[in-house]
């Protein structure tokens, strides 16, 4: 039925006798809760009358109606009242659409009179005329023509513009911008620039974005030429588009093993405490898992919470987590869009094994002054925006902070009184448009954490990055991007409660770091990047000192470590022809672990312990200790199989030279990055992958499955008992081992109409094995055992619901396997009291994990021209209070073992939040 | 200790397991201070098992000084075996051999035997919730910074009612002092393991260890307490095993905490390294403290007075006496003047304080 609404479209622009369609049809309607499809059945047969709808529209819709001999479109009017649904009529076709009529009449100028005398130069810039929303719609309807009119159509030429959000004036990236027939589209680079080779012709040209609304262009093309779309944003508050694009970028994209999330899905999805959080709703994706509530930490595909790049505008975030886990570091009023990438990793990233996450940040609005923010009984946040040079400079700043200190002391338990937890962040950016080919962008982010359990000892943590960014564009076909930057992580443990042992224990990490990247289309179908970066790390390990002049602590600190990590790439995505795309990409880099460092030698032939250590070797400033270097090739290739459905593979390998030590299940403040070193190798992981992509009902579903098998080299893992924390002598207590990981992932999401949302289910194993010489450096007799994240089934469930324009309702179901845990399988004496001794690591699990949650979100009123946008958001997190454990533990208490089960949540937790905007 | 966010903790049963089980368990030290060994052998048992440990009987069981004597230890029952009046050389390195009835052969890894400091003093202060009991100790030769204590508590307490009369054949007679079972003496050892480290300290002080704490209106602090504290010094490998036993067994399940582990000691299967054995094999001397605390020592609000609970008595006349001749019901007292009228009786656990686990014998310390 769209297809057919497209073809009209077009066949009307050809046909000049439109006649209005005066004759009306009556019926006879007797229905009581019907649904829509019954009621056109029923007009269909008594009227030459044909109903064109998509379902997802009108799926909605009961129909109680009893008319006798009444003119259809009176039925439709009672029909539609009190609905978004339109009708129009054109011969004895009904189109019914939502959010506005479908026009059947030349809009006013179709063919263009005005720039009939255009010269054969080239760029148009037809922004000027868009500026309203009314005009929107003429520029979706209205003929571009490229070029000067002439008979000669053969041959193909370069379309190229850029695509940018209407009410900032910022390009939007990776934005698609496709004709359909035949298939040939591209997406736009960080610039929002695309570029395509289309024939010569009359095109419509489509443009999707993620959080946008979808666009379209006709274009009649003569020449090589620019067309520069603005993009609406897809606020609930303004109309949404109703035409519906076939192909989706999910079938058609190169890119597999890619979930994108937009702001207004996440603040869709019903969370705990209230706070939208970019990486809760990652969470929720297959293939994606989590150790336990309360934690940020992802497990994508089998690797370990370390072993993923979490970039915020191109800079490293070491610990993404506030408030022990239950918020993520990244505001959600400052960020446009966070993309995952769980395989076919491009060539440009690299440095962790597992997955990419790119947060990006958004820019500031180049137009005028605004600002949003939200107050929950946790946190609150605000975010300013505006222009500083009107369409050349905008800024943009975002704080947030908590209050949960003030919570915690309201509470009756004199431990919580005497608890304290609070966290602050705050996130600044300044672009600055030089000119049309240079501009240039600062972020900086700073977030801190800071609590204390009882009063004791207190926790201090955080993450500071600062990064700089200058994009240019040497031309059409060449553009690059600068990036360089600082990222520094550090926490602090301090406890001041018995003067005699009070401590101050730092940590801290900084990585500097420069990359250059570029892209370039020499010609149609082919895309070249290439680039180089580095990064050079500097860990404090661990220094500890005494606090206070009563203190007797011996100060001890832990030698510096540094090294320097670089890597050249090359990728080419080729598109052979509108079938079958390939991309082959190659990075190569190269690490060295560089003094100045005393490194202990240990007896060879003998386990590394500390009584087999033999010599200690010195290395001054700036000398190589370890070095480390290799190819990381990364390929996919996608091949459509028909109109909708498509198969994609690739294949990755990446390297990682800094390992996260941590033998607690979940990400905790005070974990220890290491560089690899003599002893630790880097890790290495392949993986290769395999999808099926298909849309169903005309694309109002789509449904994939992705299959992959990973192989990982050099996992890091731990003697039992090991003691991370200021260990002079890591090596010691550090194991070498291998991992493998598989699985699939069932996806179908219905991205849009009144319901929305998604179903998926995920099998997955990882398992991890020692590959020690000796008994002390083998964990369960060196055979493979079950990851601690190793959880086999996870079903997900989001459902959204409008009932109407200002309310929402959603729904979220969650159930994984529970994690495996490590049981205490005997009991023995010793010393009067019970002791417990474990079973192989892993081989238990705890309870499964069932979680229901669920959110309304009540609007203000519509008027777009309104000072202040507004909303609620009530939700309850664990609606059903289920007990879910976390973990499982045993305590010998007066000599009696005692098996205990801990929920992180154990009952429902209501928030209502406060939102606006203006 | 994250759990306090909002978090909540529920009994966990554990799921049957059918691992086999058949560990031995070895808890041995060789004590300088009096010249002794005493090594226990028990069998570990499976813990949805509700037996108890069993002993290891007919093991041979001996120690050997490095490239010196080898003394055998005398079994005297319950899986422990014991040697009084061993010349040990505190210089020399000692080991621990043993020979299970099944055949296998254990051996524990040398070890040297260290000197423990005396005690500085335990010092015990109240607070509104209790009283909290400290240990203080140093080394002036700053080589021993690891220490391990546990404590033996005793305390005075009465039952419910004094009771002067019993009934014997059917006749009431009165009570001798000896036969007294209204004061007891109850002893309890820790179960909690308690070390410490002066590693990341300048001077090798401990100040302050908490050892325990009573909380306000326990039995203990009735009448007068007394608690002995024993210290050892431990080397790093006693240390890091105690430590990670301590941490399997105490602080798990938390978000923060480490993922449990496998602990084994030092002491090892000869003919199979992968065979699991339990426990730790260590020696040097002992250095003991004991305090007392009576109930007069006490501020105010932690004097708490005797509750007898739903102790009543009831009364019986003299001739129906033999009625309370039972195993559930003692005299009392007689009652009646001049004459006896009849007796008041109670039940055994009110009049015999035997019945709350104490023993009416007096402690030689007391």
């Amino acid at each position: 039925m769209i297809r057919f609404l497209n073809t009209l479209i077009i066949c009307i622009s050809i046909s000049l006798s439109v006649v209005a369609q005066q004759d009306n049809q009556t019926s006879s309607v007797d229905l009581t809760g019907a649904s829509f499809d019954q009621l056109v059945k029923i007009i269909e047969e008594q009227t030459p009358y044909h109903f064109y709808f998509r379902p997802a529209d009108t799926d909605s819709i009961r129909v109680t109606v009893k008319l006798m001999n009444t003119p259809v479109f009176q039925i439709l009017d009672h029909v539609f009242s009190g609905t978004d649904l339109h009708y129009s009529l054109y011969e004895n076709q009904i189109y019914v659409a939502k959010g506005r009529r479908i026009v059947t009449k030349l809009p006013a100028d179709f063919f263009n009179e005005e720039n009939k005398s255009t010269p054969d130069a080239v760029t148009f810039d037809f922004r000027v005329f868009e500026r309203s929303e009314k005009q929107v719609k003429t520029a979706e309807e209205k003929l571009y023509v490229v070029g000067t009119k002439s008979a000669d159509l053969q041959g193909e030429v370069t379309l190229s513009g850029v695509v940018k959000d209407m009410r900032t004036g910022e390009g939007l990236a990776g934005a698609s911008v496709f004709i359909e027939n035949p298939t040939i589209g591209v997406a736009t680079d960080p610039f929002g620039r695309y570029s395509l080779r289309l024939p010569k012709g009359r095109h419509i040209l489509k443009v999707h974005s993620v959080g946008m609304k979808n666009t379209q262009r006709q274009v009649m093309l003569y020449a090589m030429g620019n067309l520069n779309v603005e993009l609406e944003d897809d606020i609930t508050p303004l109309k949404e588009v109703v035409v519906q694009a076939e192909a989706d970028v999910r079938v058609t994209g190169m890119q597999m093993g890619m979930e994108k999330v937009d702001v207004k899905t996440m603040r869709q999805m019903p969370l705990a405490l209230g706070e939208p959080d970019i990486m809760k709703v990652m969470m929720t994706l297959p293939g994606v898992q989590t150790t336990g509530e309360g934690t940020i930490g992802l497990n994508v595909r089998g690797g370990a919470t370390s072993q993923n790049l979490i970039l915020f505008n191109d800079a490293v975030v070491y610990n993404p987590s506030h408030l022990f886990g239950f918020f993520s570091t990244f505001n959600s009023d400052v960020i446009k869009s966070a993309e995952l990438y769980k395989s076919g990793i491009g060539a440009e990233y690299g440095g962790r094994l597992s997955s990419v996450l790119e947060v990006h940040g958004r820019e500031g609005n180049l137009k005028k002054f605004s600002g949003s923010g939200g107050i929950s009984p946790i946190a609150g946040r605000l975010t300013l925006e505006g222009p500083i040079v009107k369409e050349r400079t905008s800024f943009l700043i975002g704080v947030r902070s908590t209050y949960s200190d003030w919570l915690l002391h309201q509470l009756q338990s004199k431990t919580l009184r005497n608890s304290s937890a609070a966290f602050y962040d705050l996130t600044a950016n300044v672009t600055h448009k030089i000119n049309d080919n240079n501009s240039i962008s600062l972020t900086g982010y700073l977030s801190q954490d800071e609590f204390r359990l009882g009063s004791d000892t207190s926790y201090r943590y955080s993450d500071r990055n600062a990064s700089v960014k200058w994009k240019h564009v040497f031309n059409k076909k060449l553009y690059s991007t600068v990036t360089g930057g600082q990222s520094m992580y550090n926490y602090s443990v301090s406890s001041s409660y018995n003067p005699v042992t009070a401590f101050k224990l730092d940590f801290s990490i900084k990585q500097l770091n420069a990359k250059a990247d570029f892209i370039f289309f020499p010609s149609a179908g082919h895309t070249l990047t290439a680039g180089a970066s580095i990064i050079r790390y500097t860990l404090a390990p661990g220094n500890f000192q005494p606090k206070g002049t009563e203190s007797l602590s011996i100060p001890d600190v832990l030698q510096q470590e540094q090294a320097v990590e670089s890597a050249i790439y090359a990728g080419e995505n080729f598109e052979i022809n509108p079938k079958l795309s390939v991309y082959f990409g190659m990075r190569y880099s190269f690490y060295s672990y560089l003094g100045p460092r005393d490194v202990y030698q240990y007896t060879t032939g003998q386990p590394r312990q500390e009584n087999t250590l033999e010599d200690t070797t010195r290395y001054a400033f700036g000398k190589r200790i370890a070095n480390y270097s290799g190819f990381e090739p990364r390929a996919s290739l996608r091949l459509v199989l028909s109109k909708n459905s498509s198969l994609k593979m690739s294949y990755n390998r990446m390297r990682q030279y800094i390992q996260m030590l941590s033998n607690t299940a979940a990400i905790t403040p005070i974990d220890i990055w290491k560089l690899s070193d003599s002893y630790v190798k880097p890790q290495v992981g392949d993986q290769v992958s395999l999808g099926y992509y298909k849309n169903l009902k005309g694309n109002v579903i789509e449904a994939s499955v992705e299959t992959y098998y990973k192989i990982i080299q050099n996992t890091v893992d731990y003697k039992n008992g090991a003691v991370l924390l200021l260990n002079h002598h890591l090596e010691t207590d550090v194991l070498n081992g291998n991992g493998k990981a598989y699985g699939i992932e069932f996806m179908l999401r219905k991205p849009a109409g009144r319901l929305n949302g998604w179903l998926s289910y995920t099998y997955s194993r990882t398992f991890l094995q020692t590959t020690g010489a000796y008994s002390s450096e083998i964990i369960n007799q060196g055979k493979f055992y079950p990851a601690s994240y190793d959880k086999p089934h996870a079903i997900n469930f989001i459902g959204n619901y409008k009932f109407n324009r200002r309310f929402n309702f959603s729904l979220s179901m969650v159930y994984s396997t529970g994690r495996p845990i490590t049981l205490p399988i005997v009991k023995y004496d010793l010393e009067g009291a019970g002791r417990v001794y474990y079973s192989d690591r892993n081989q238990y699990r705890i309870p499964d994990y069932f979680r229901t949650d669920l959110s309304f979100n009540i609007e203000g009123s519509h008027k777009i021209k309104k000072l202040k946008h507004s909303s609620w958001t009530i939700a309850v997190y664990n609606l059903m209070g289920r007990h879910n454990a976390y973990s499982v533990y045993f305590v010998s208490r007066n000599g009696v073992i005692n098996g205990y089960k801990l929920s992180i949540f154990g009952q429902a937790i209501p928030t209502i939040t406060y939102n606006f905007k203006f | 200790m994250l759990s306090l966010v909002m978090s909540c903790v529920d009994p966990y049963q554990l799921p049957f397991t059918n691992e086999t089980t058949n560990v031995l368990v070895v808890d041995g030290f060789i004590n300088t201070s009096d010249q002794s060994a005493t090594v226990k052998l028990t069998r570990a048992v499976r813990l949805s098992d509700a037996k108890t440990p069993s002993p290891e009987k007919k093991a041979i069981v001996s120690i050997e000084e490095q490239g010196g004597a080898v003394t055998s230890l005398a079994e005297t029952g319950n899986g422990i075996y014991s040697r009084k009046g061993i010349a040990l050389n505190s210089s020399k390195n000692y080991r621990l051999t043993i020979t299970a009835v099944d055949g296998k052969k254990y051996s524990s890894d040398f070890i040297t035997l260290l000197q423990t400091p005396p005690i500085d003093g335990v010092r015990w202060e109240t607070s509104s919730d209790g009283v909290n009991i400290y240990v203080n100790t140093h080394d002036p030769s700053g080589t021993k910074p690891f220490y391990r204590w546990n404590f033996v508590e005793t305390w005075l307490y009465n039952s419910a009612f004094y009771s002067s009369i019993k009934l014997v054949n059917g006749a009431v007679v009165l009570r001798s002092d000896a036969e007294n079972i209204f004061d007891c003496w109850k002893t309890v050892s820790s179960s909690d393991i308690l070390i410490s480290s002066t590693v990341r300290l300048s001077e090798s002080t401990i100040h302050d260890f908490p050892i325990t704490t009573i909380p306000k209106g326990s039995q203990k602090l009735l009448i007068r307490y007394s608690l002995q504290v024993n210290q050892f010094s431990l080397s790093k490998e006693a240390y890091d095993y105690w430590q990670q036993l301590r941490k399997t067994t105490t602080n798990l399940g938390g978000l923060f905490d480490p993922l449990p582990s496998q602990v084994t000691g030092n002491v090892h299967s000869e003919s199979d390294p992968m065979e699991s054995v339990l426990g730790f094999f260590s020696g040097g001397s002992v250095s003991s403290n004991r305090i007392f605390i009576s109930l007069n020592d006490l501020p105010p609000a932690l004097k708490v007075s005797r509750n007898i609970g739903d102790c009543t008595m009831d009364s019986v006349l003299v001739k129906d006496v033999k009625s309370v001749g039972g195993v559930a019901f003692l005299l009392v007292s007689p009652y009646g003047t001049p004459f006896t009228i009849g007796y008041q009786y109670s039940s055994v656990g009110c009049v015999d304080c035997r019945k709350q686990g104490g023993i009416t014998t007096r402690p030689d310390f007391w």
